[in-house]
């Protein structure tokens, strides 16, 4: 072994090696395969299962899940980028309470969450009353069981995910660059743009990687929150394993939304490498 | 030029800066000088327009700037940290102003060119900051601040974060730009030798007043306040009890130190209504202190005016410095500890040792009276 120390990282590569490679390679096998009458396994080997996954259909199911994912993380990092803001330039006992709020929800059952969400939204819920008490509405909205309502879950769920990177960022961030960048004439929003979001960068590719990545392969969400129209690419391969019984064509999807976070992964390599770069204009 | 007027600031309750007002003169080296909490980096912050005074006033060029956020002010600051963008090279800072202002392309390269050439930082252009030592980016910090000529530029402890030998060129460096380009510079430091060696006049502040402002000589050489004197440098103090003005010459006055040993020492400006019995302080400057010669030799002329304090010292100890050598004597009238700070080349420093008994002298002039009750403040 060249590296010192290379006898440290047997136990790690036993561990990827059982529950990540021979797991994610059976997957590949699988979508090779066909599935019989019976929803037993052919040992046929081809490309089928993928040619299928091309079909209108799924490919509207995938770019829904794209969108969606990509929408989670613009609109995680809107609320996201200014709550971390506001938490790494709080006094510290405000600090400490904010973090904690931000955190707490965690805490708390993941299936219960996402129930209050439904609750929340739902046509006898708070926000429906408000509406309908202050004569806005007649009739009570139906919020849940929709794209809509996925989104909303989808936010609330990842919002942590963005707002910590960007918050240890800005956290060891030198405030005094806005001043420095005030006294050289600079203002409010050029500040923003000049200064803080090139500075932010590290954080913000990092949160937009943690939101879309797992976004995308989201499947609980969607169940509880989507009703039985929004069919998502988490749904679609969950459906496949366990309702339609065809692991292959399952395999196969799981193995294109594999493909498609190591694609988003290697676009945050590529961005948070790219160092001091992006600033030259 | 720049004038501050009564201005007071407090953050929480807590009071920082009272009634500070100053004036200073176009083209002028002015420093203000304190240990840290004395308000003097507030003070700067309220020039630059970072901080706003709860009461008074910031004049520049005749006009108030006292709500003019710092965008707008003509005023440019050099920040402790240099404060220089991480994300920027050399270049891209230095012309981070002239961007805003939307400077054209050609003239932006020429300027930063110019400005990085002011401080001899030609050719750094392209390196990225991190790549800097500490004096680079001190120059770096210099040319952004410099590059849209301002009417006034803020100094935040420059110097502290350099090295000693770094530390001093740049003092002389920052000296020659300030005469070059004619500009007003408020550099802020809590070094005195720093101050001493740059400015053409000194502020002195503590606790968020300015108890003395003055040139290098007027701080150091006359010191007003007990906390002026021991702050600019060593000191010997001595105590005794205010016997009163000197005959005809109310600005010394008579100290009685005990087994009839009397001193004569000025009286500064703020303590010319000392109360005769007062317990107070004879000051003096250990490199005042000589070696008493057997004989002076004075020429007739001055030997009027040039009244010399002489008294008995037991040597306790001998620190050799080199250039000089610090003579710890106990001064046999009140057993306190005196030190004279003796030039190498003076012949008969090199031959005492601890034991010996001597004499040491200085003039009434290089000594002043202070309150001692004022004095433990300091």
């Amino acid at each position: 072994m060249k590296h010192k120390g290379g006898g440290l990282a047997l136990p790690l590569a036993l561990w990827l090696g059982a529950f990540l490679v021979l797991p994610v390679a059976f997957v590949a096998i699988y979508s090779l395969l066909k599935r019989g009458a019976y929803g037993e396994v052919i040992w046929t080997l081809s490309l089928h299962n993928y040619a299928r996954a091309m079909d209108a259909l799924y490919l509207g199911i995938f770019s829904k899940s794209l969108m969606l994912a990509a929408l989670t993380t613009c609109v995680c990092m809107i609320i996201g980028f200014p709550l971390a803001y506001t938490i790494a330039t709080a006094s510290k006992t405000w600090r400490s309470l904010l973090l904690a709020g931000l955190m707490v929800p965690f805490l708390t059952n993941f299936v219960v969450r996402v129930y209050a969400i439904r609750v929340i939204l739902g046509v006898e819920g708070p926000i429906n009353h408000a509406l309908m008490a202050s004569g806005l509405l007649t009739e009570p909205l139906m919020m849940t069981d929709s794209l809509f309502a996925v989104a909303v879950g989808m936010v609330t769920n990842y919002l942590p995910f963005m707002t910590l990177p960007i918050y240890v960022v800005l956290e060891a961030f030198d405030f005094s660059l806005l001043e420095a960048a005030a006294d050289l004439g600079a203002r409010g929003w050029t500040i923003l743009f000049k200064v803080i979001l090139p500075l932010s960068r590290q954080g913000l590719v990092s949160g937009a990687t943690l939101v879309f990545i797992p976004v995308l392969g989201e499947y609980m969400i969607p169940d509880l929150l989507g009703g039985a129209r929004t069919m998502l690419l988490g749904n679609l391969i969950t459906e496949q394993f366990l309702k339609a019984r065809d692991w292959p064509f399952g395999a196969a999807v799981a193995m294109i939304l594999i493909l498609a976070m190591l694609g988003s992964f290697a676009v945050q390599r590529a961005l948070a490498g790219k160092g001091a770069t992006l600033a030259q204009a | 030029m720049l004038e501050m007027k009564g201005i007071d600031k407090s953050f929480d309750g807590k009071v920082v800066l009272s009634s500070v007002s100053l004036g200073l003169a176009a083209g002028e080296f002015f420093s203000i000088l304190g240990p840290s909490g004395c308000g003097k980096s507030t003070l700067l912050r309220i020039l630059a327009g970072f901080d706003h005074p709860d009461r008074g006033e910031v004049y520049l060029s005749g006009a108030s700037v006292t709500k003019t956020p710092p965008h707008a002010r003509p005023v440019n600051m050099v920040f402790q940290r240099y404060a220089l963008f991480p994300h920027m090279d050399v270049a891209e800072n230095v012309a981070f102003s002239l961007r805003i202002r939307k400077v054209a392309r050609a003239e932006r390269l020429r300027l930063v060119d110019e400005a990085l050439a002011l401080v001899a930082m030609d050719g750094f252009g392209r390196r990225r900051i991190d790549t800097l030592s500490g004096g680079e980016q001190q120059r770096v910090a210099l040319a952004r601040a410099l590059i849209n000529r301002p009417k006034v530029l803020l100094l935040d402890e420059p110097l502290s974060a350099l090295d000693l030998k770094i530390r001093v060129r740049m003092q002389a460096e920052l000296r020659s730009l300030q005469r070059r380009l004619g500009m007003t510079f408020v550099f802020v430091t809590h070094d005195q030798s720093e101050a001493l060696t740059m400015s053409d006049r000194i502020a002195v502040m503590n606790r968020g007043r300015v108890e003395q402002v003055g040139t290098p000589q007027d701080v150091y050489e006359r010191p007003d306040t007990a906390f002026v004197a021991s702050f600019l440098g060593a000191m010997n103090r001595l105590r005794g009890q205010f016997v009163g003005p000197v005959a005809g010459k109310s600005t010394h006055g008579w100290v009685d130190l005990g087994a009839g040993t009397r001193f004569m020492a000025r009286l500064p400006r703020l303590q010319q209504n000392l109360p005769i019995g007062r317990e107070v302080q004879v000051q003096v400057r250990p490199e005042k202190v000589q070696l008493a010669r057997v004989r002076q030799q004075e020429p007739a002329s001055s030997a009027q005016d040039v009244h010399l304090n002489e008294f008995s010292c037991t040597l306790s100890d001998i620190f050799y410095r080199g250039a000089t050598v610090d003579m710890s004597g106990v001064f046999q009238a009140q057993s306190s500890v005196v030190t004279a700070t003796l030039l190498n080349a003076d012949r008969g420093a090199t031959s005492l040792g601890v034991g010996d008994s001597v004499r040491f002298g200085f003039a009434a002039d290089d000594a002043w009276i202070l309150n001692s009750e004022e004095s433990h403040e300091a």
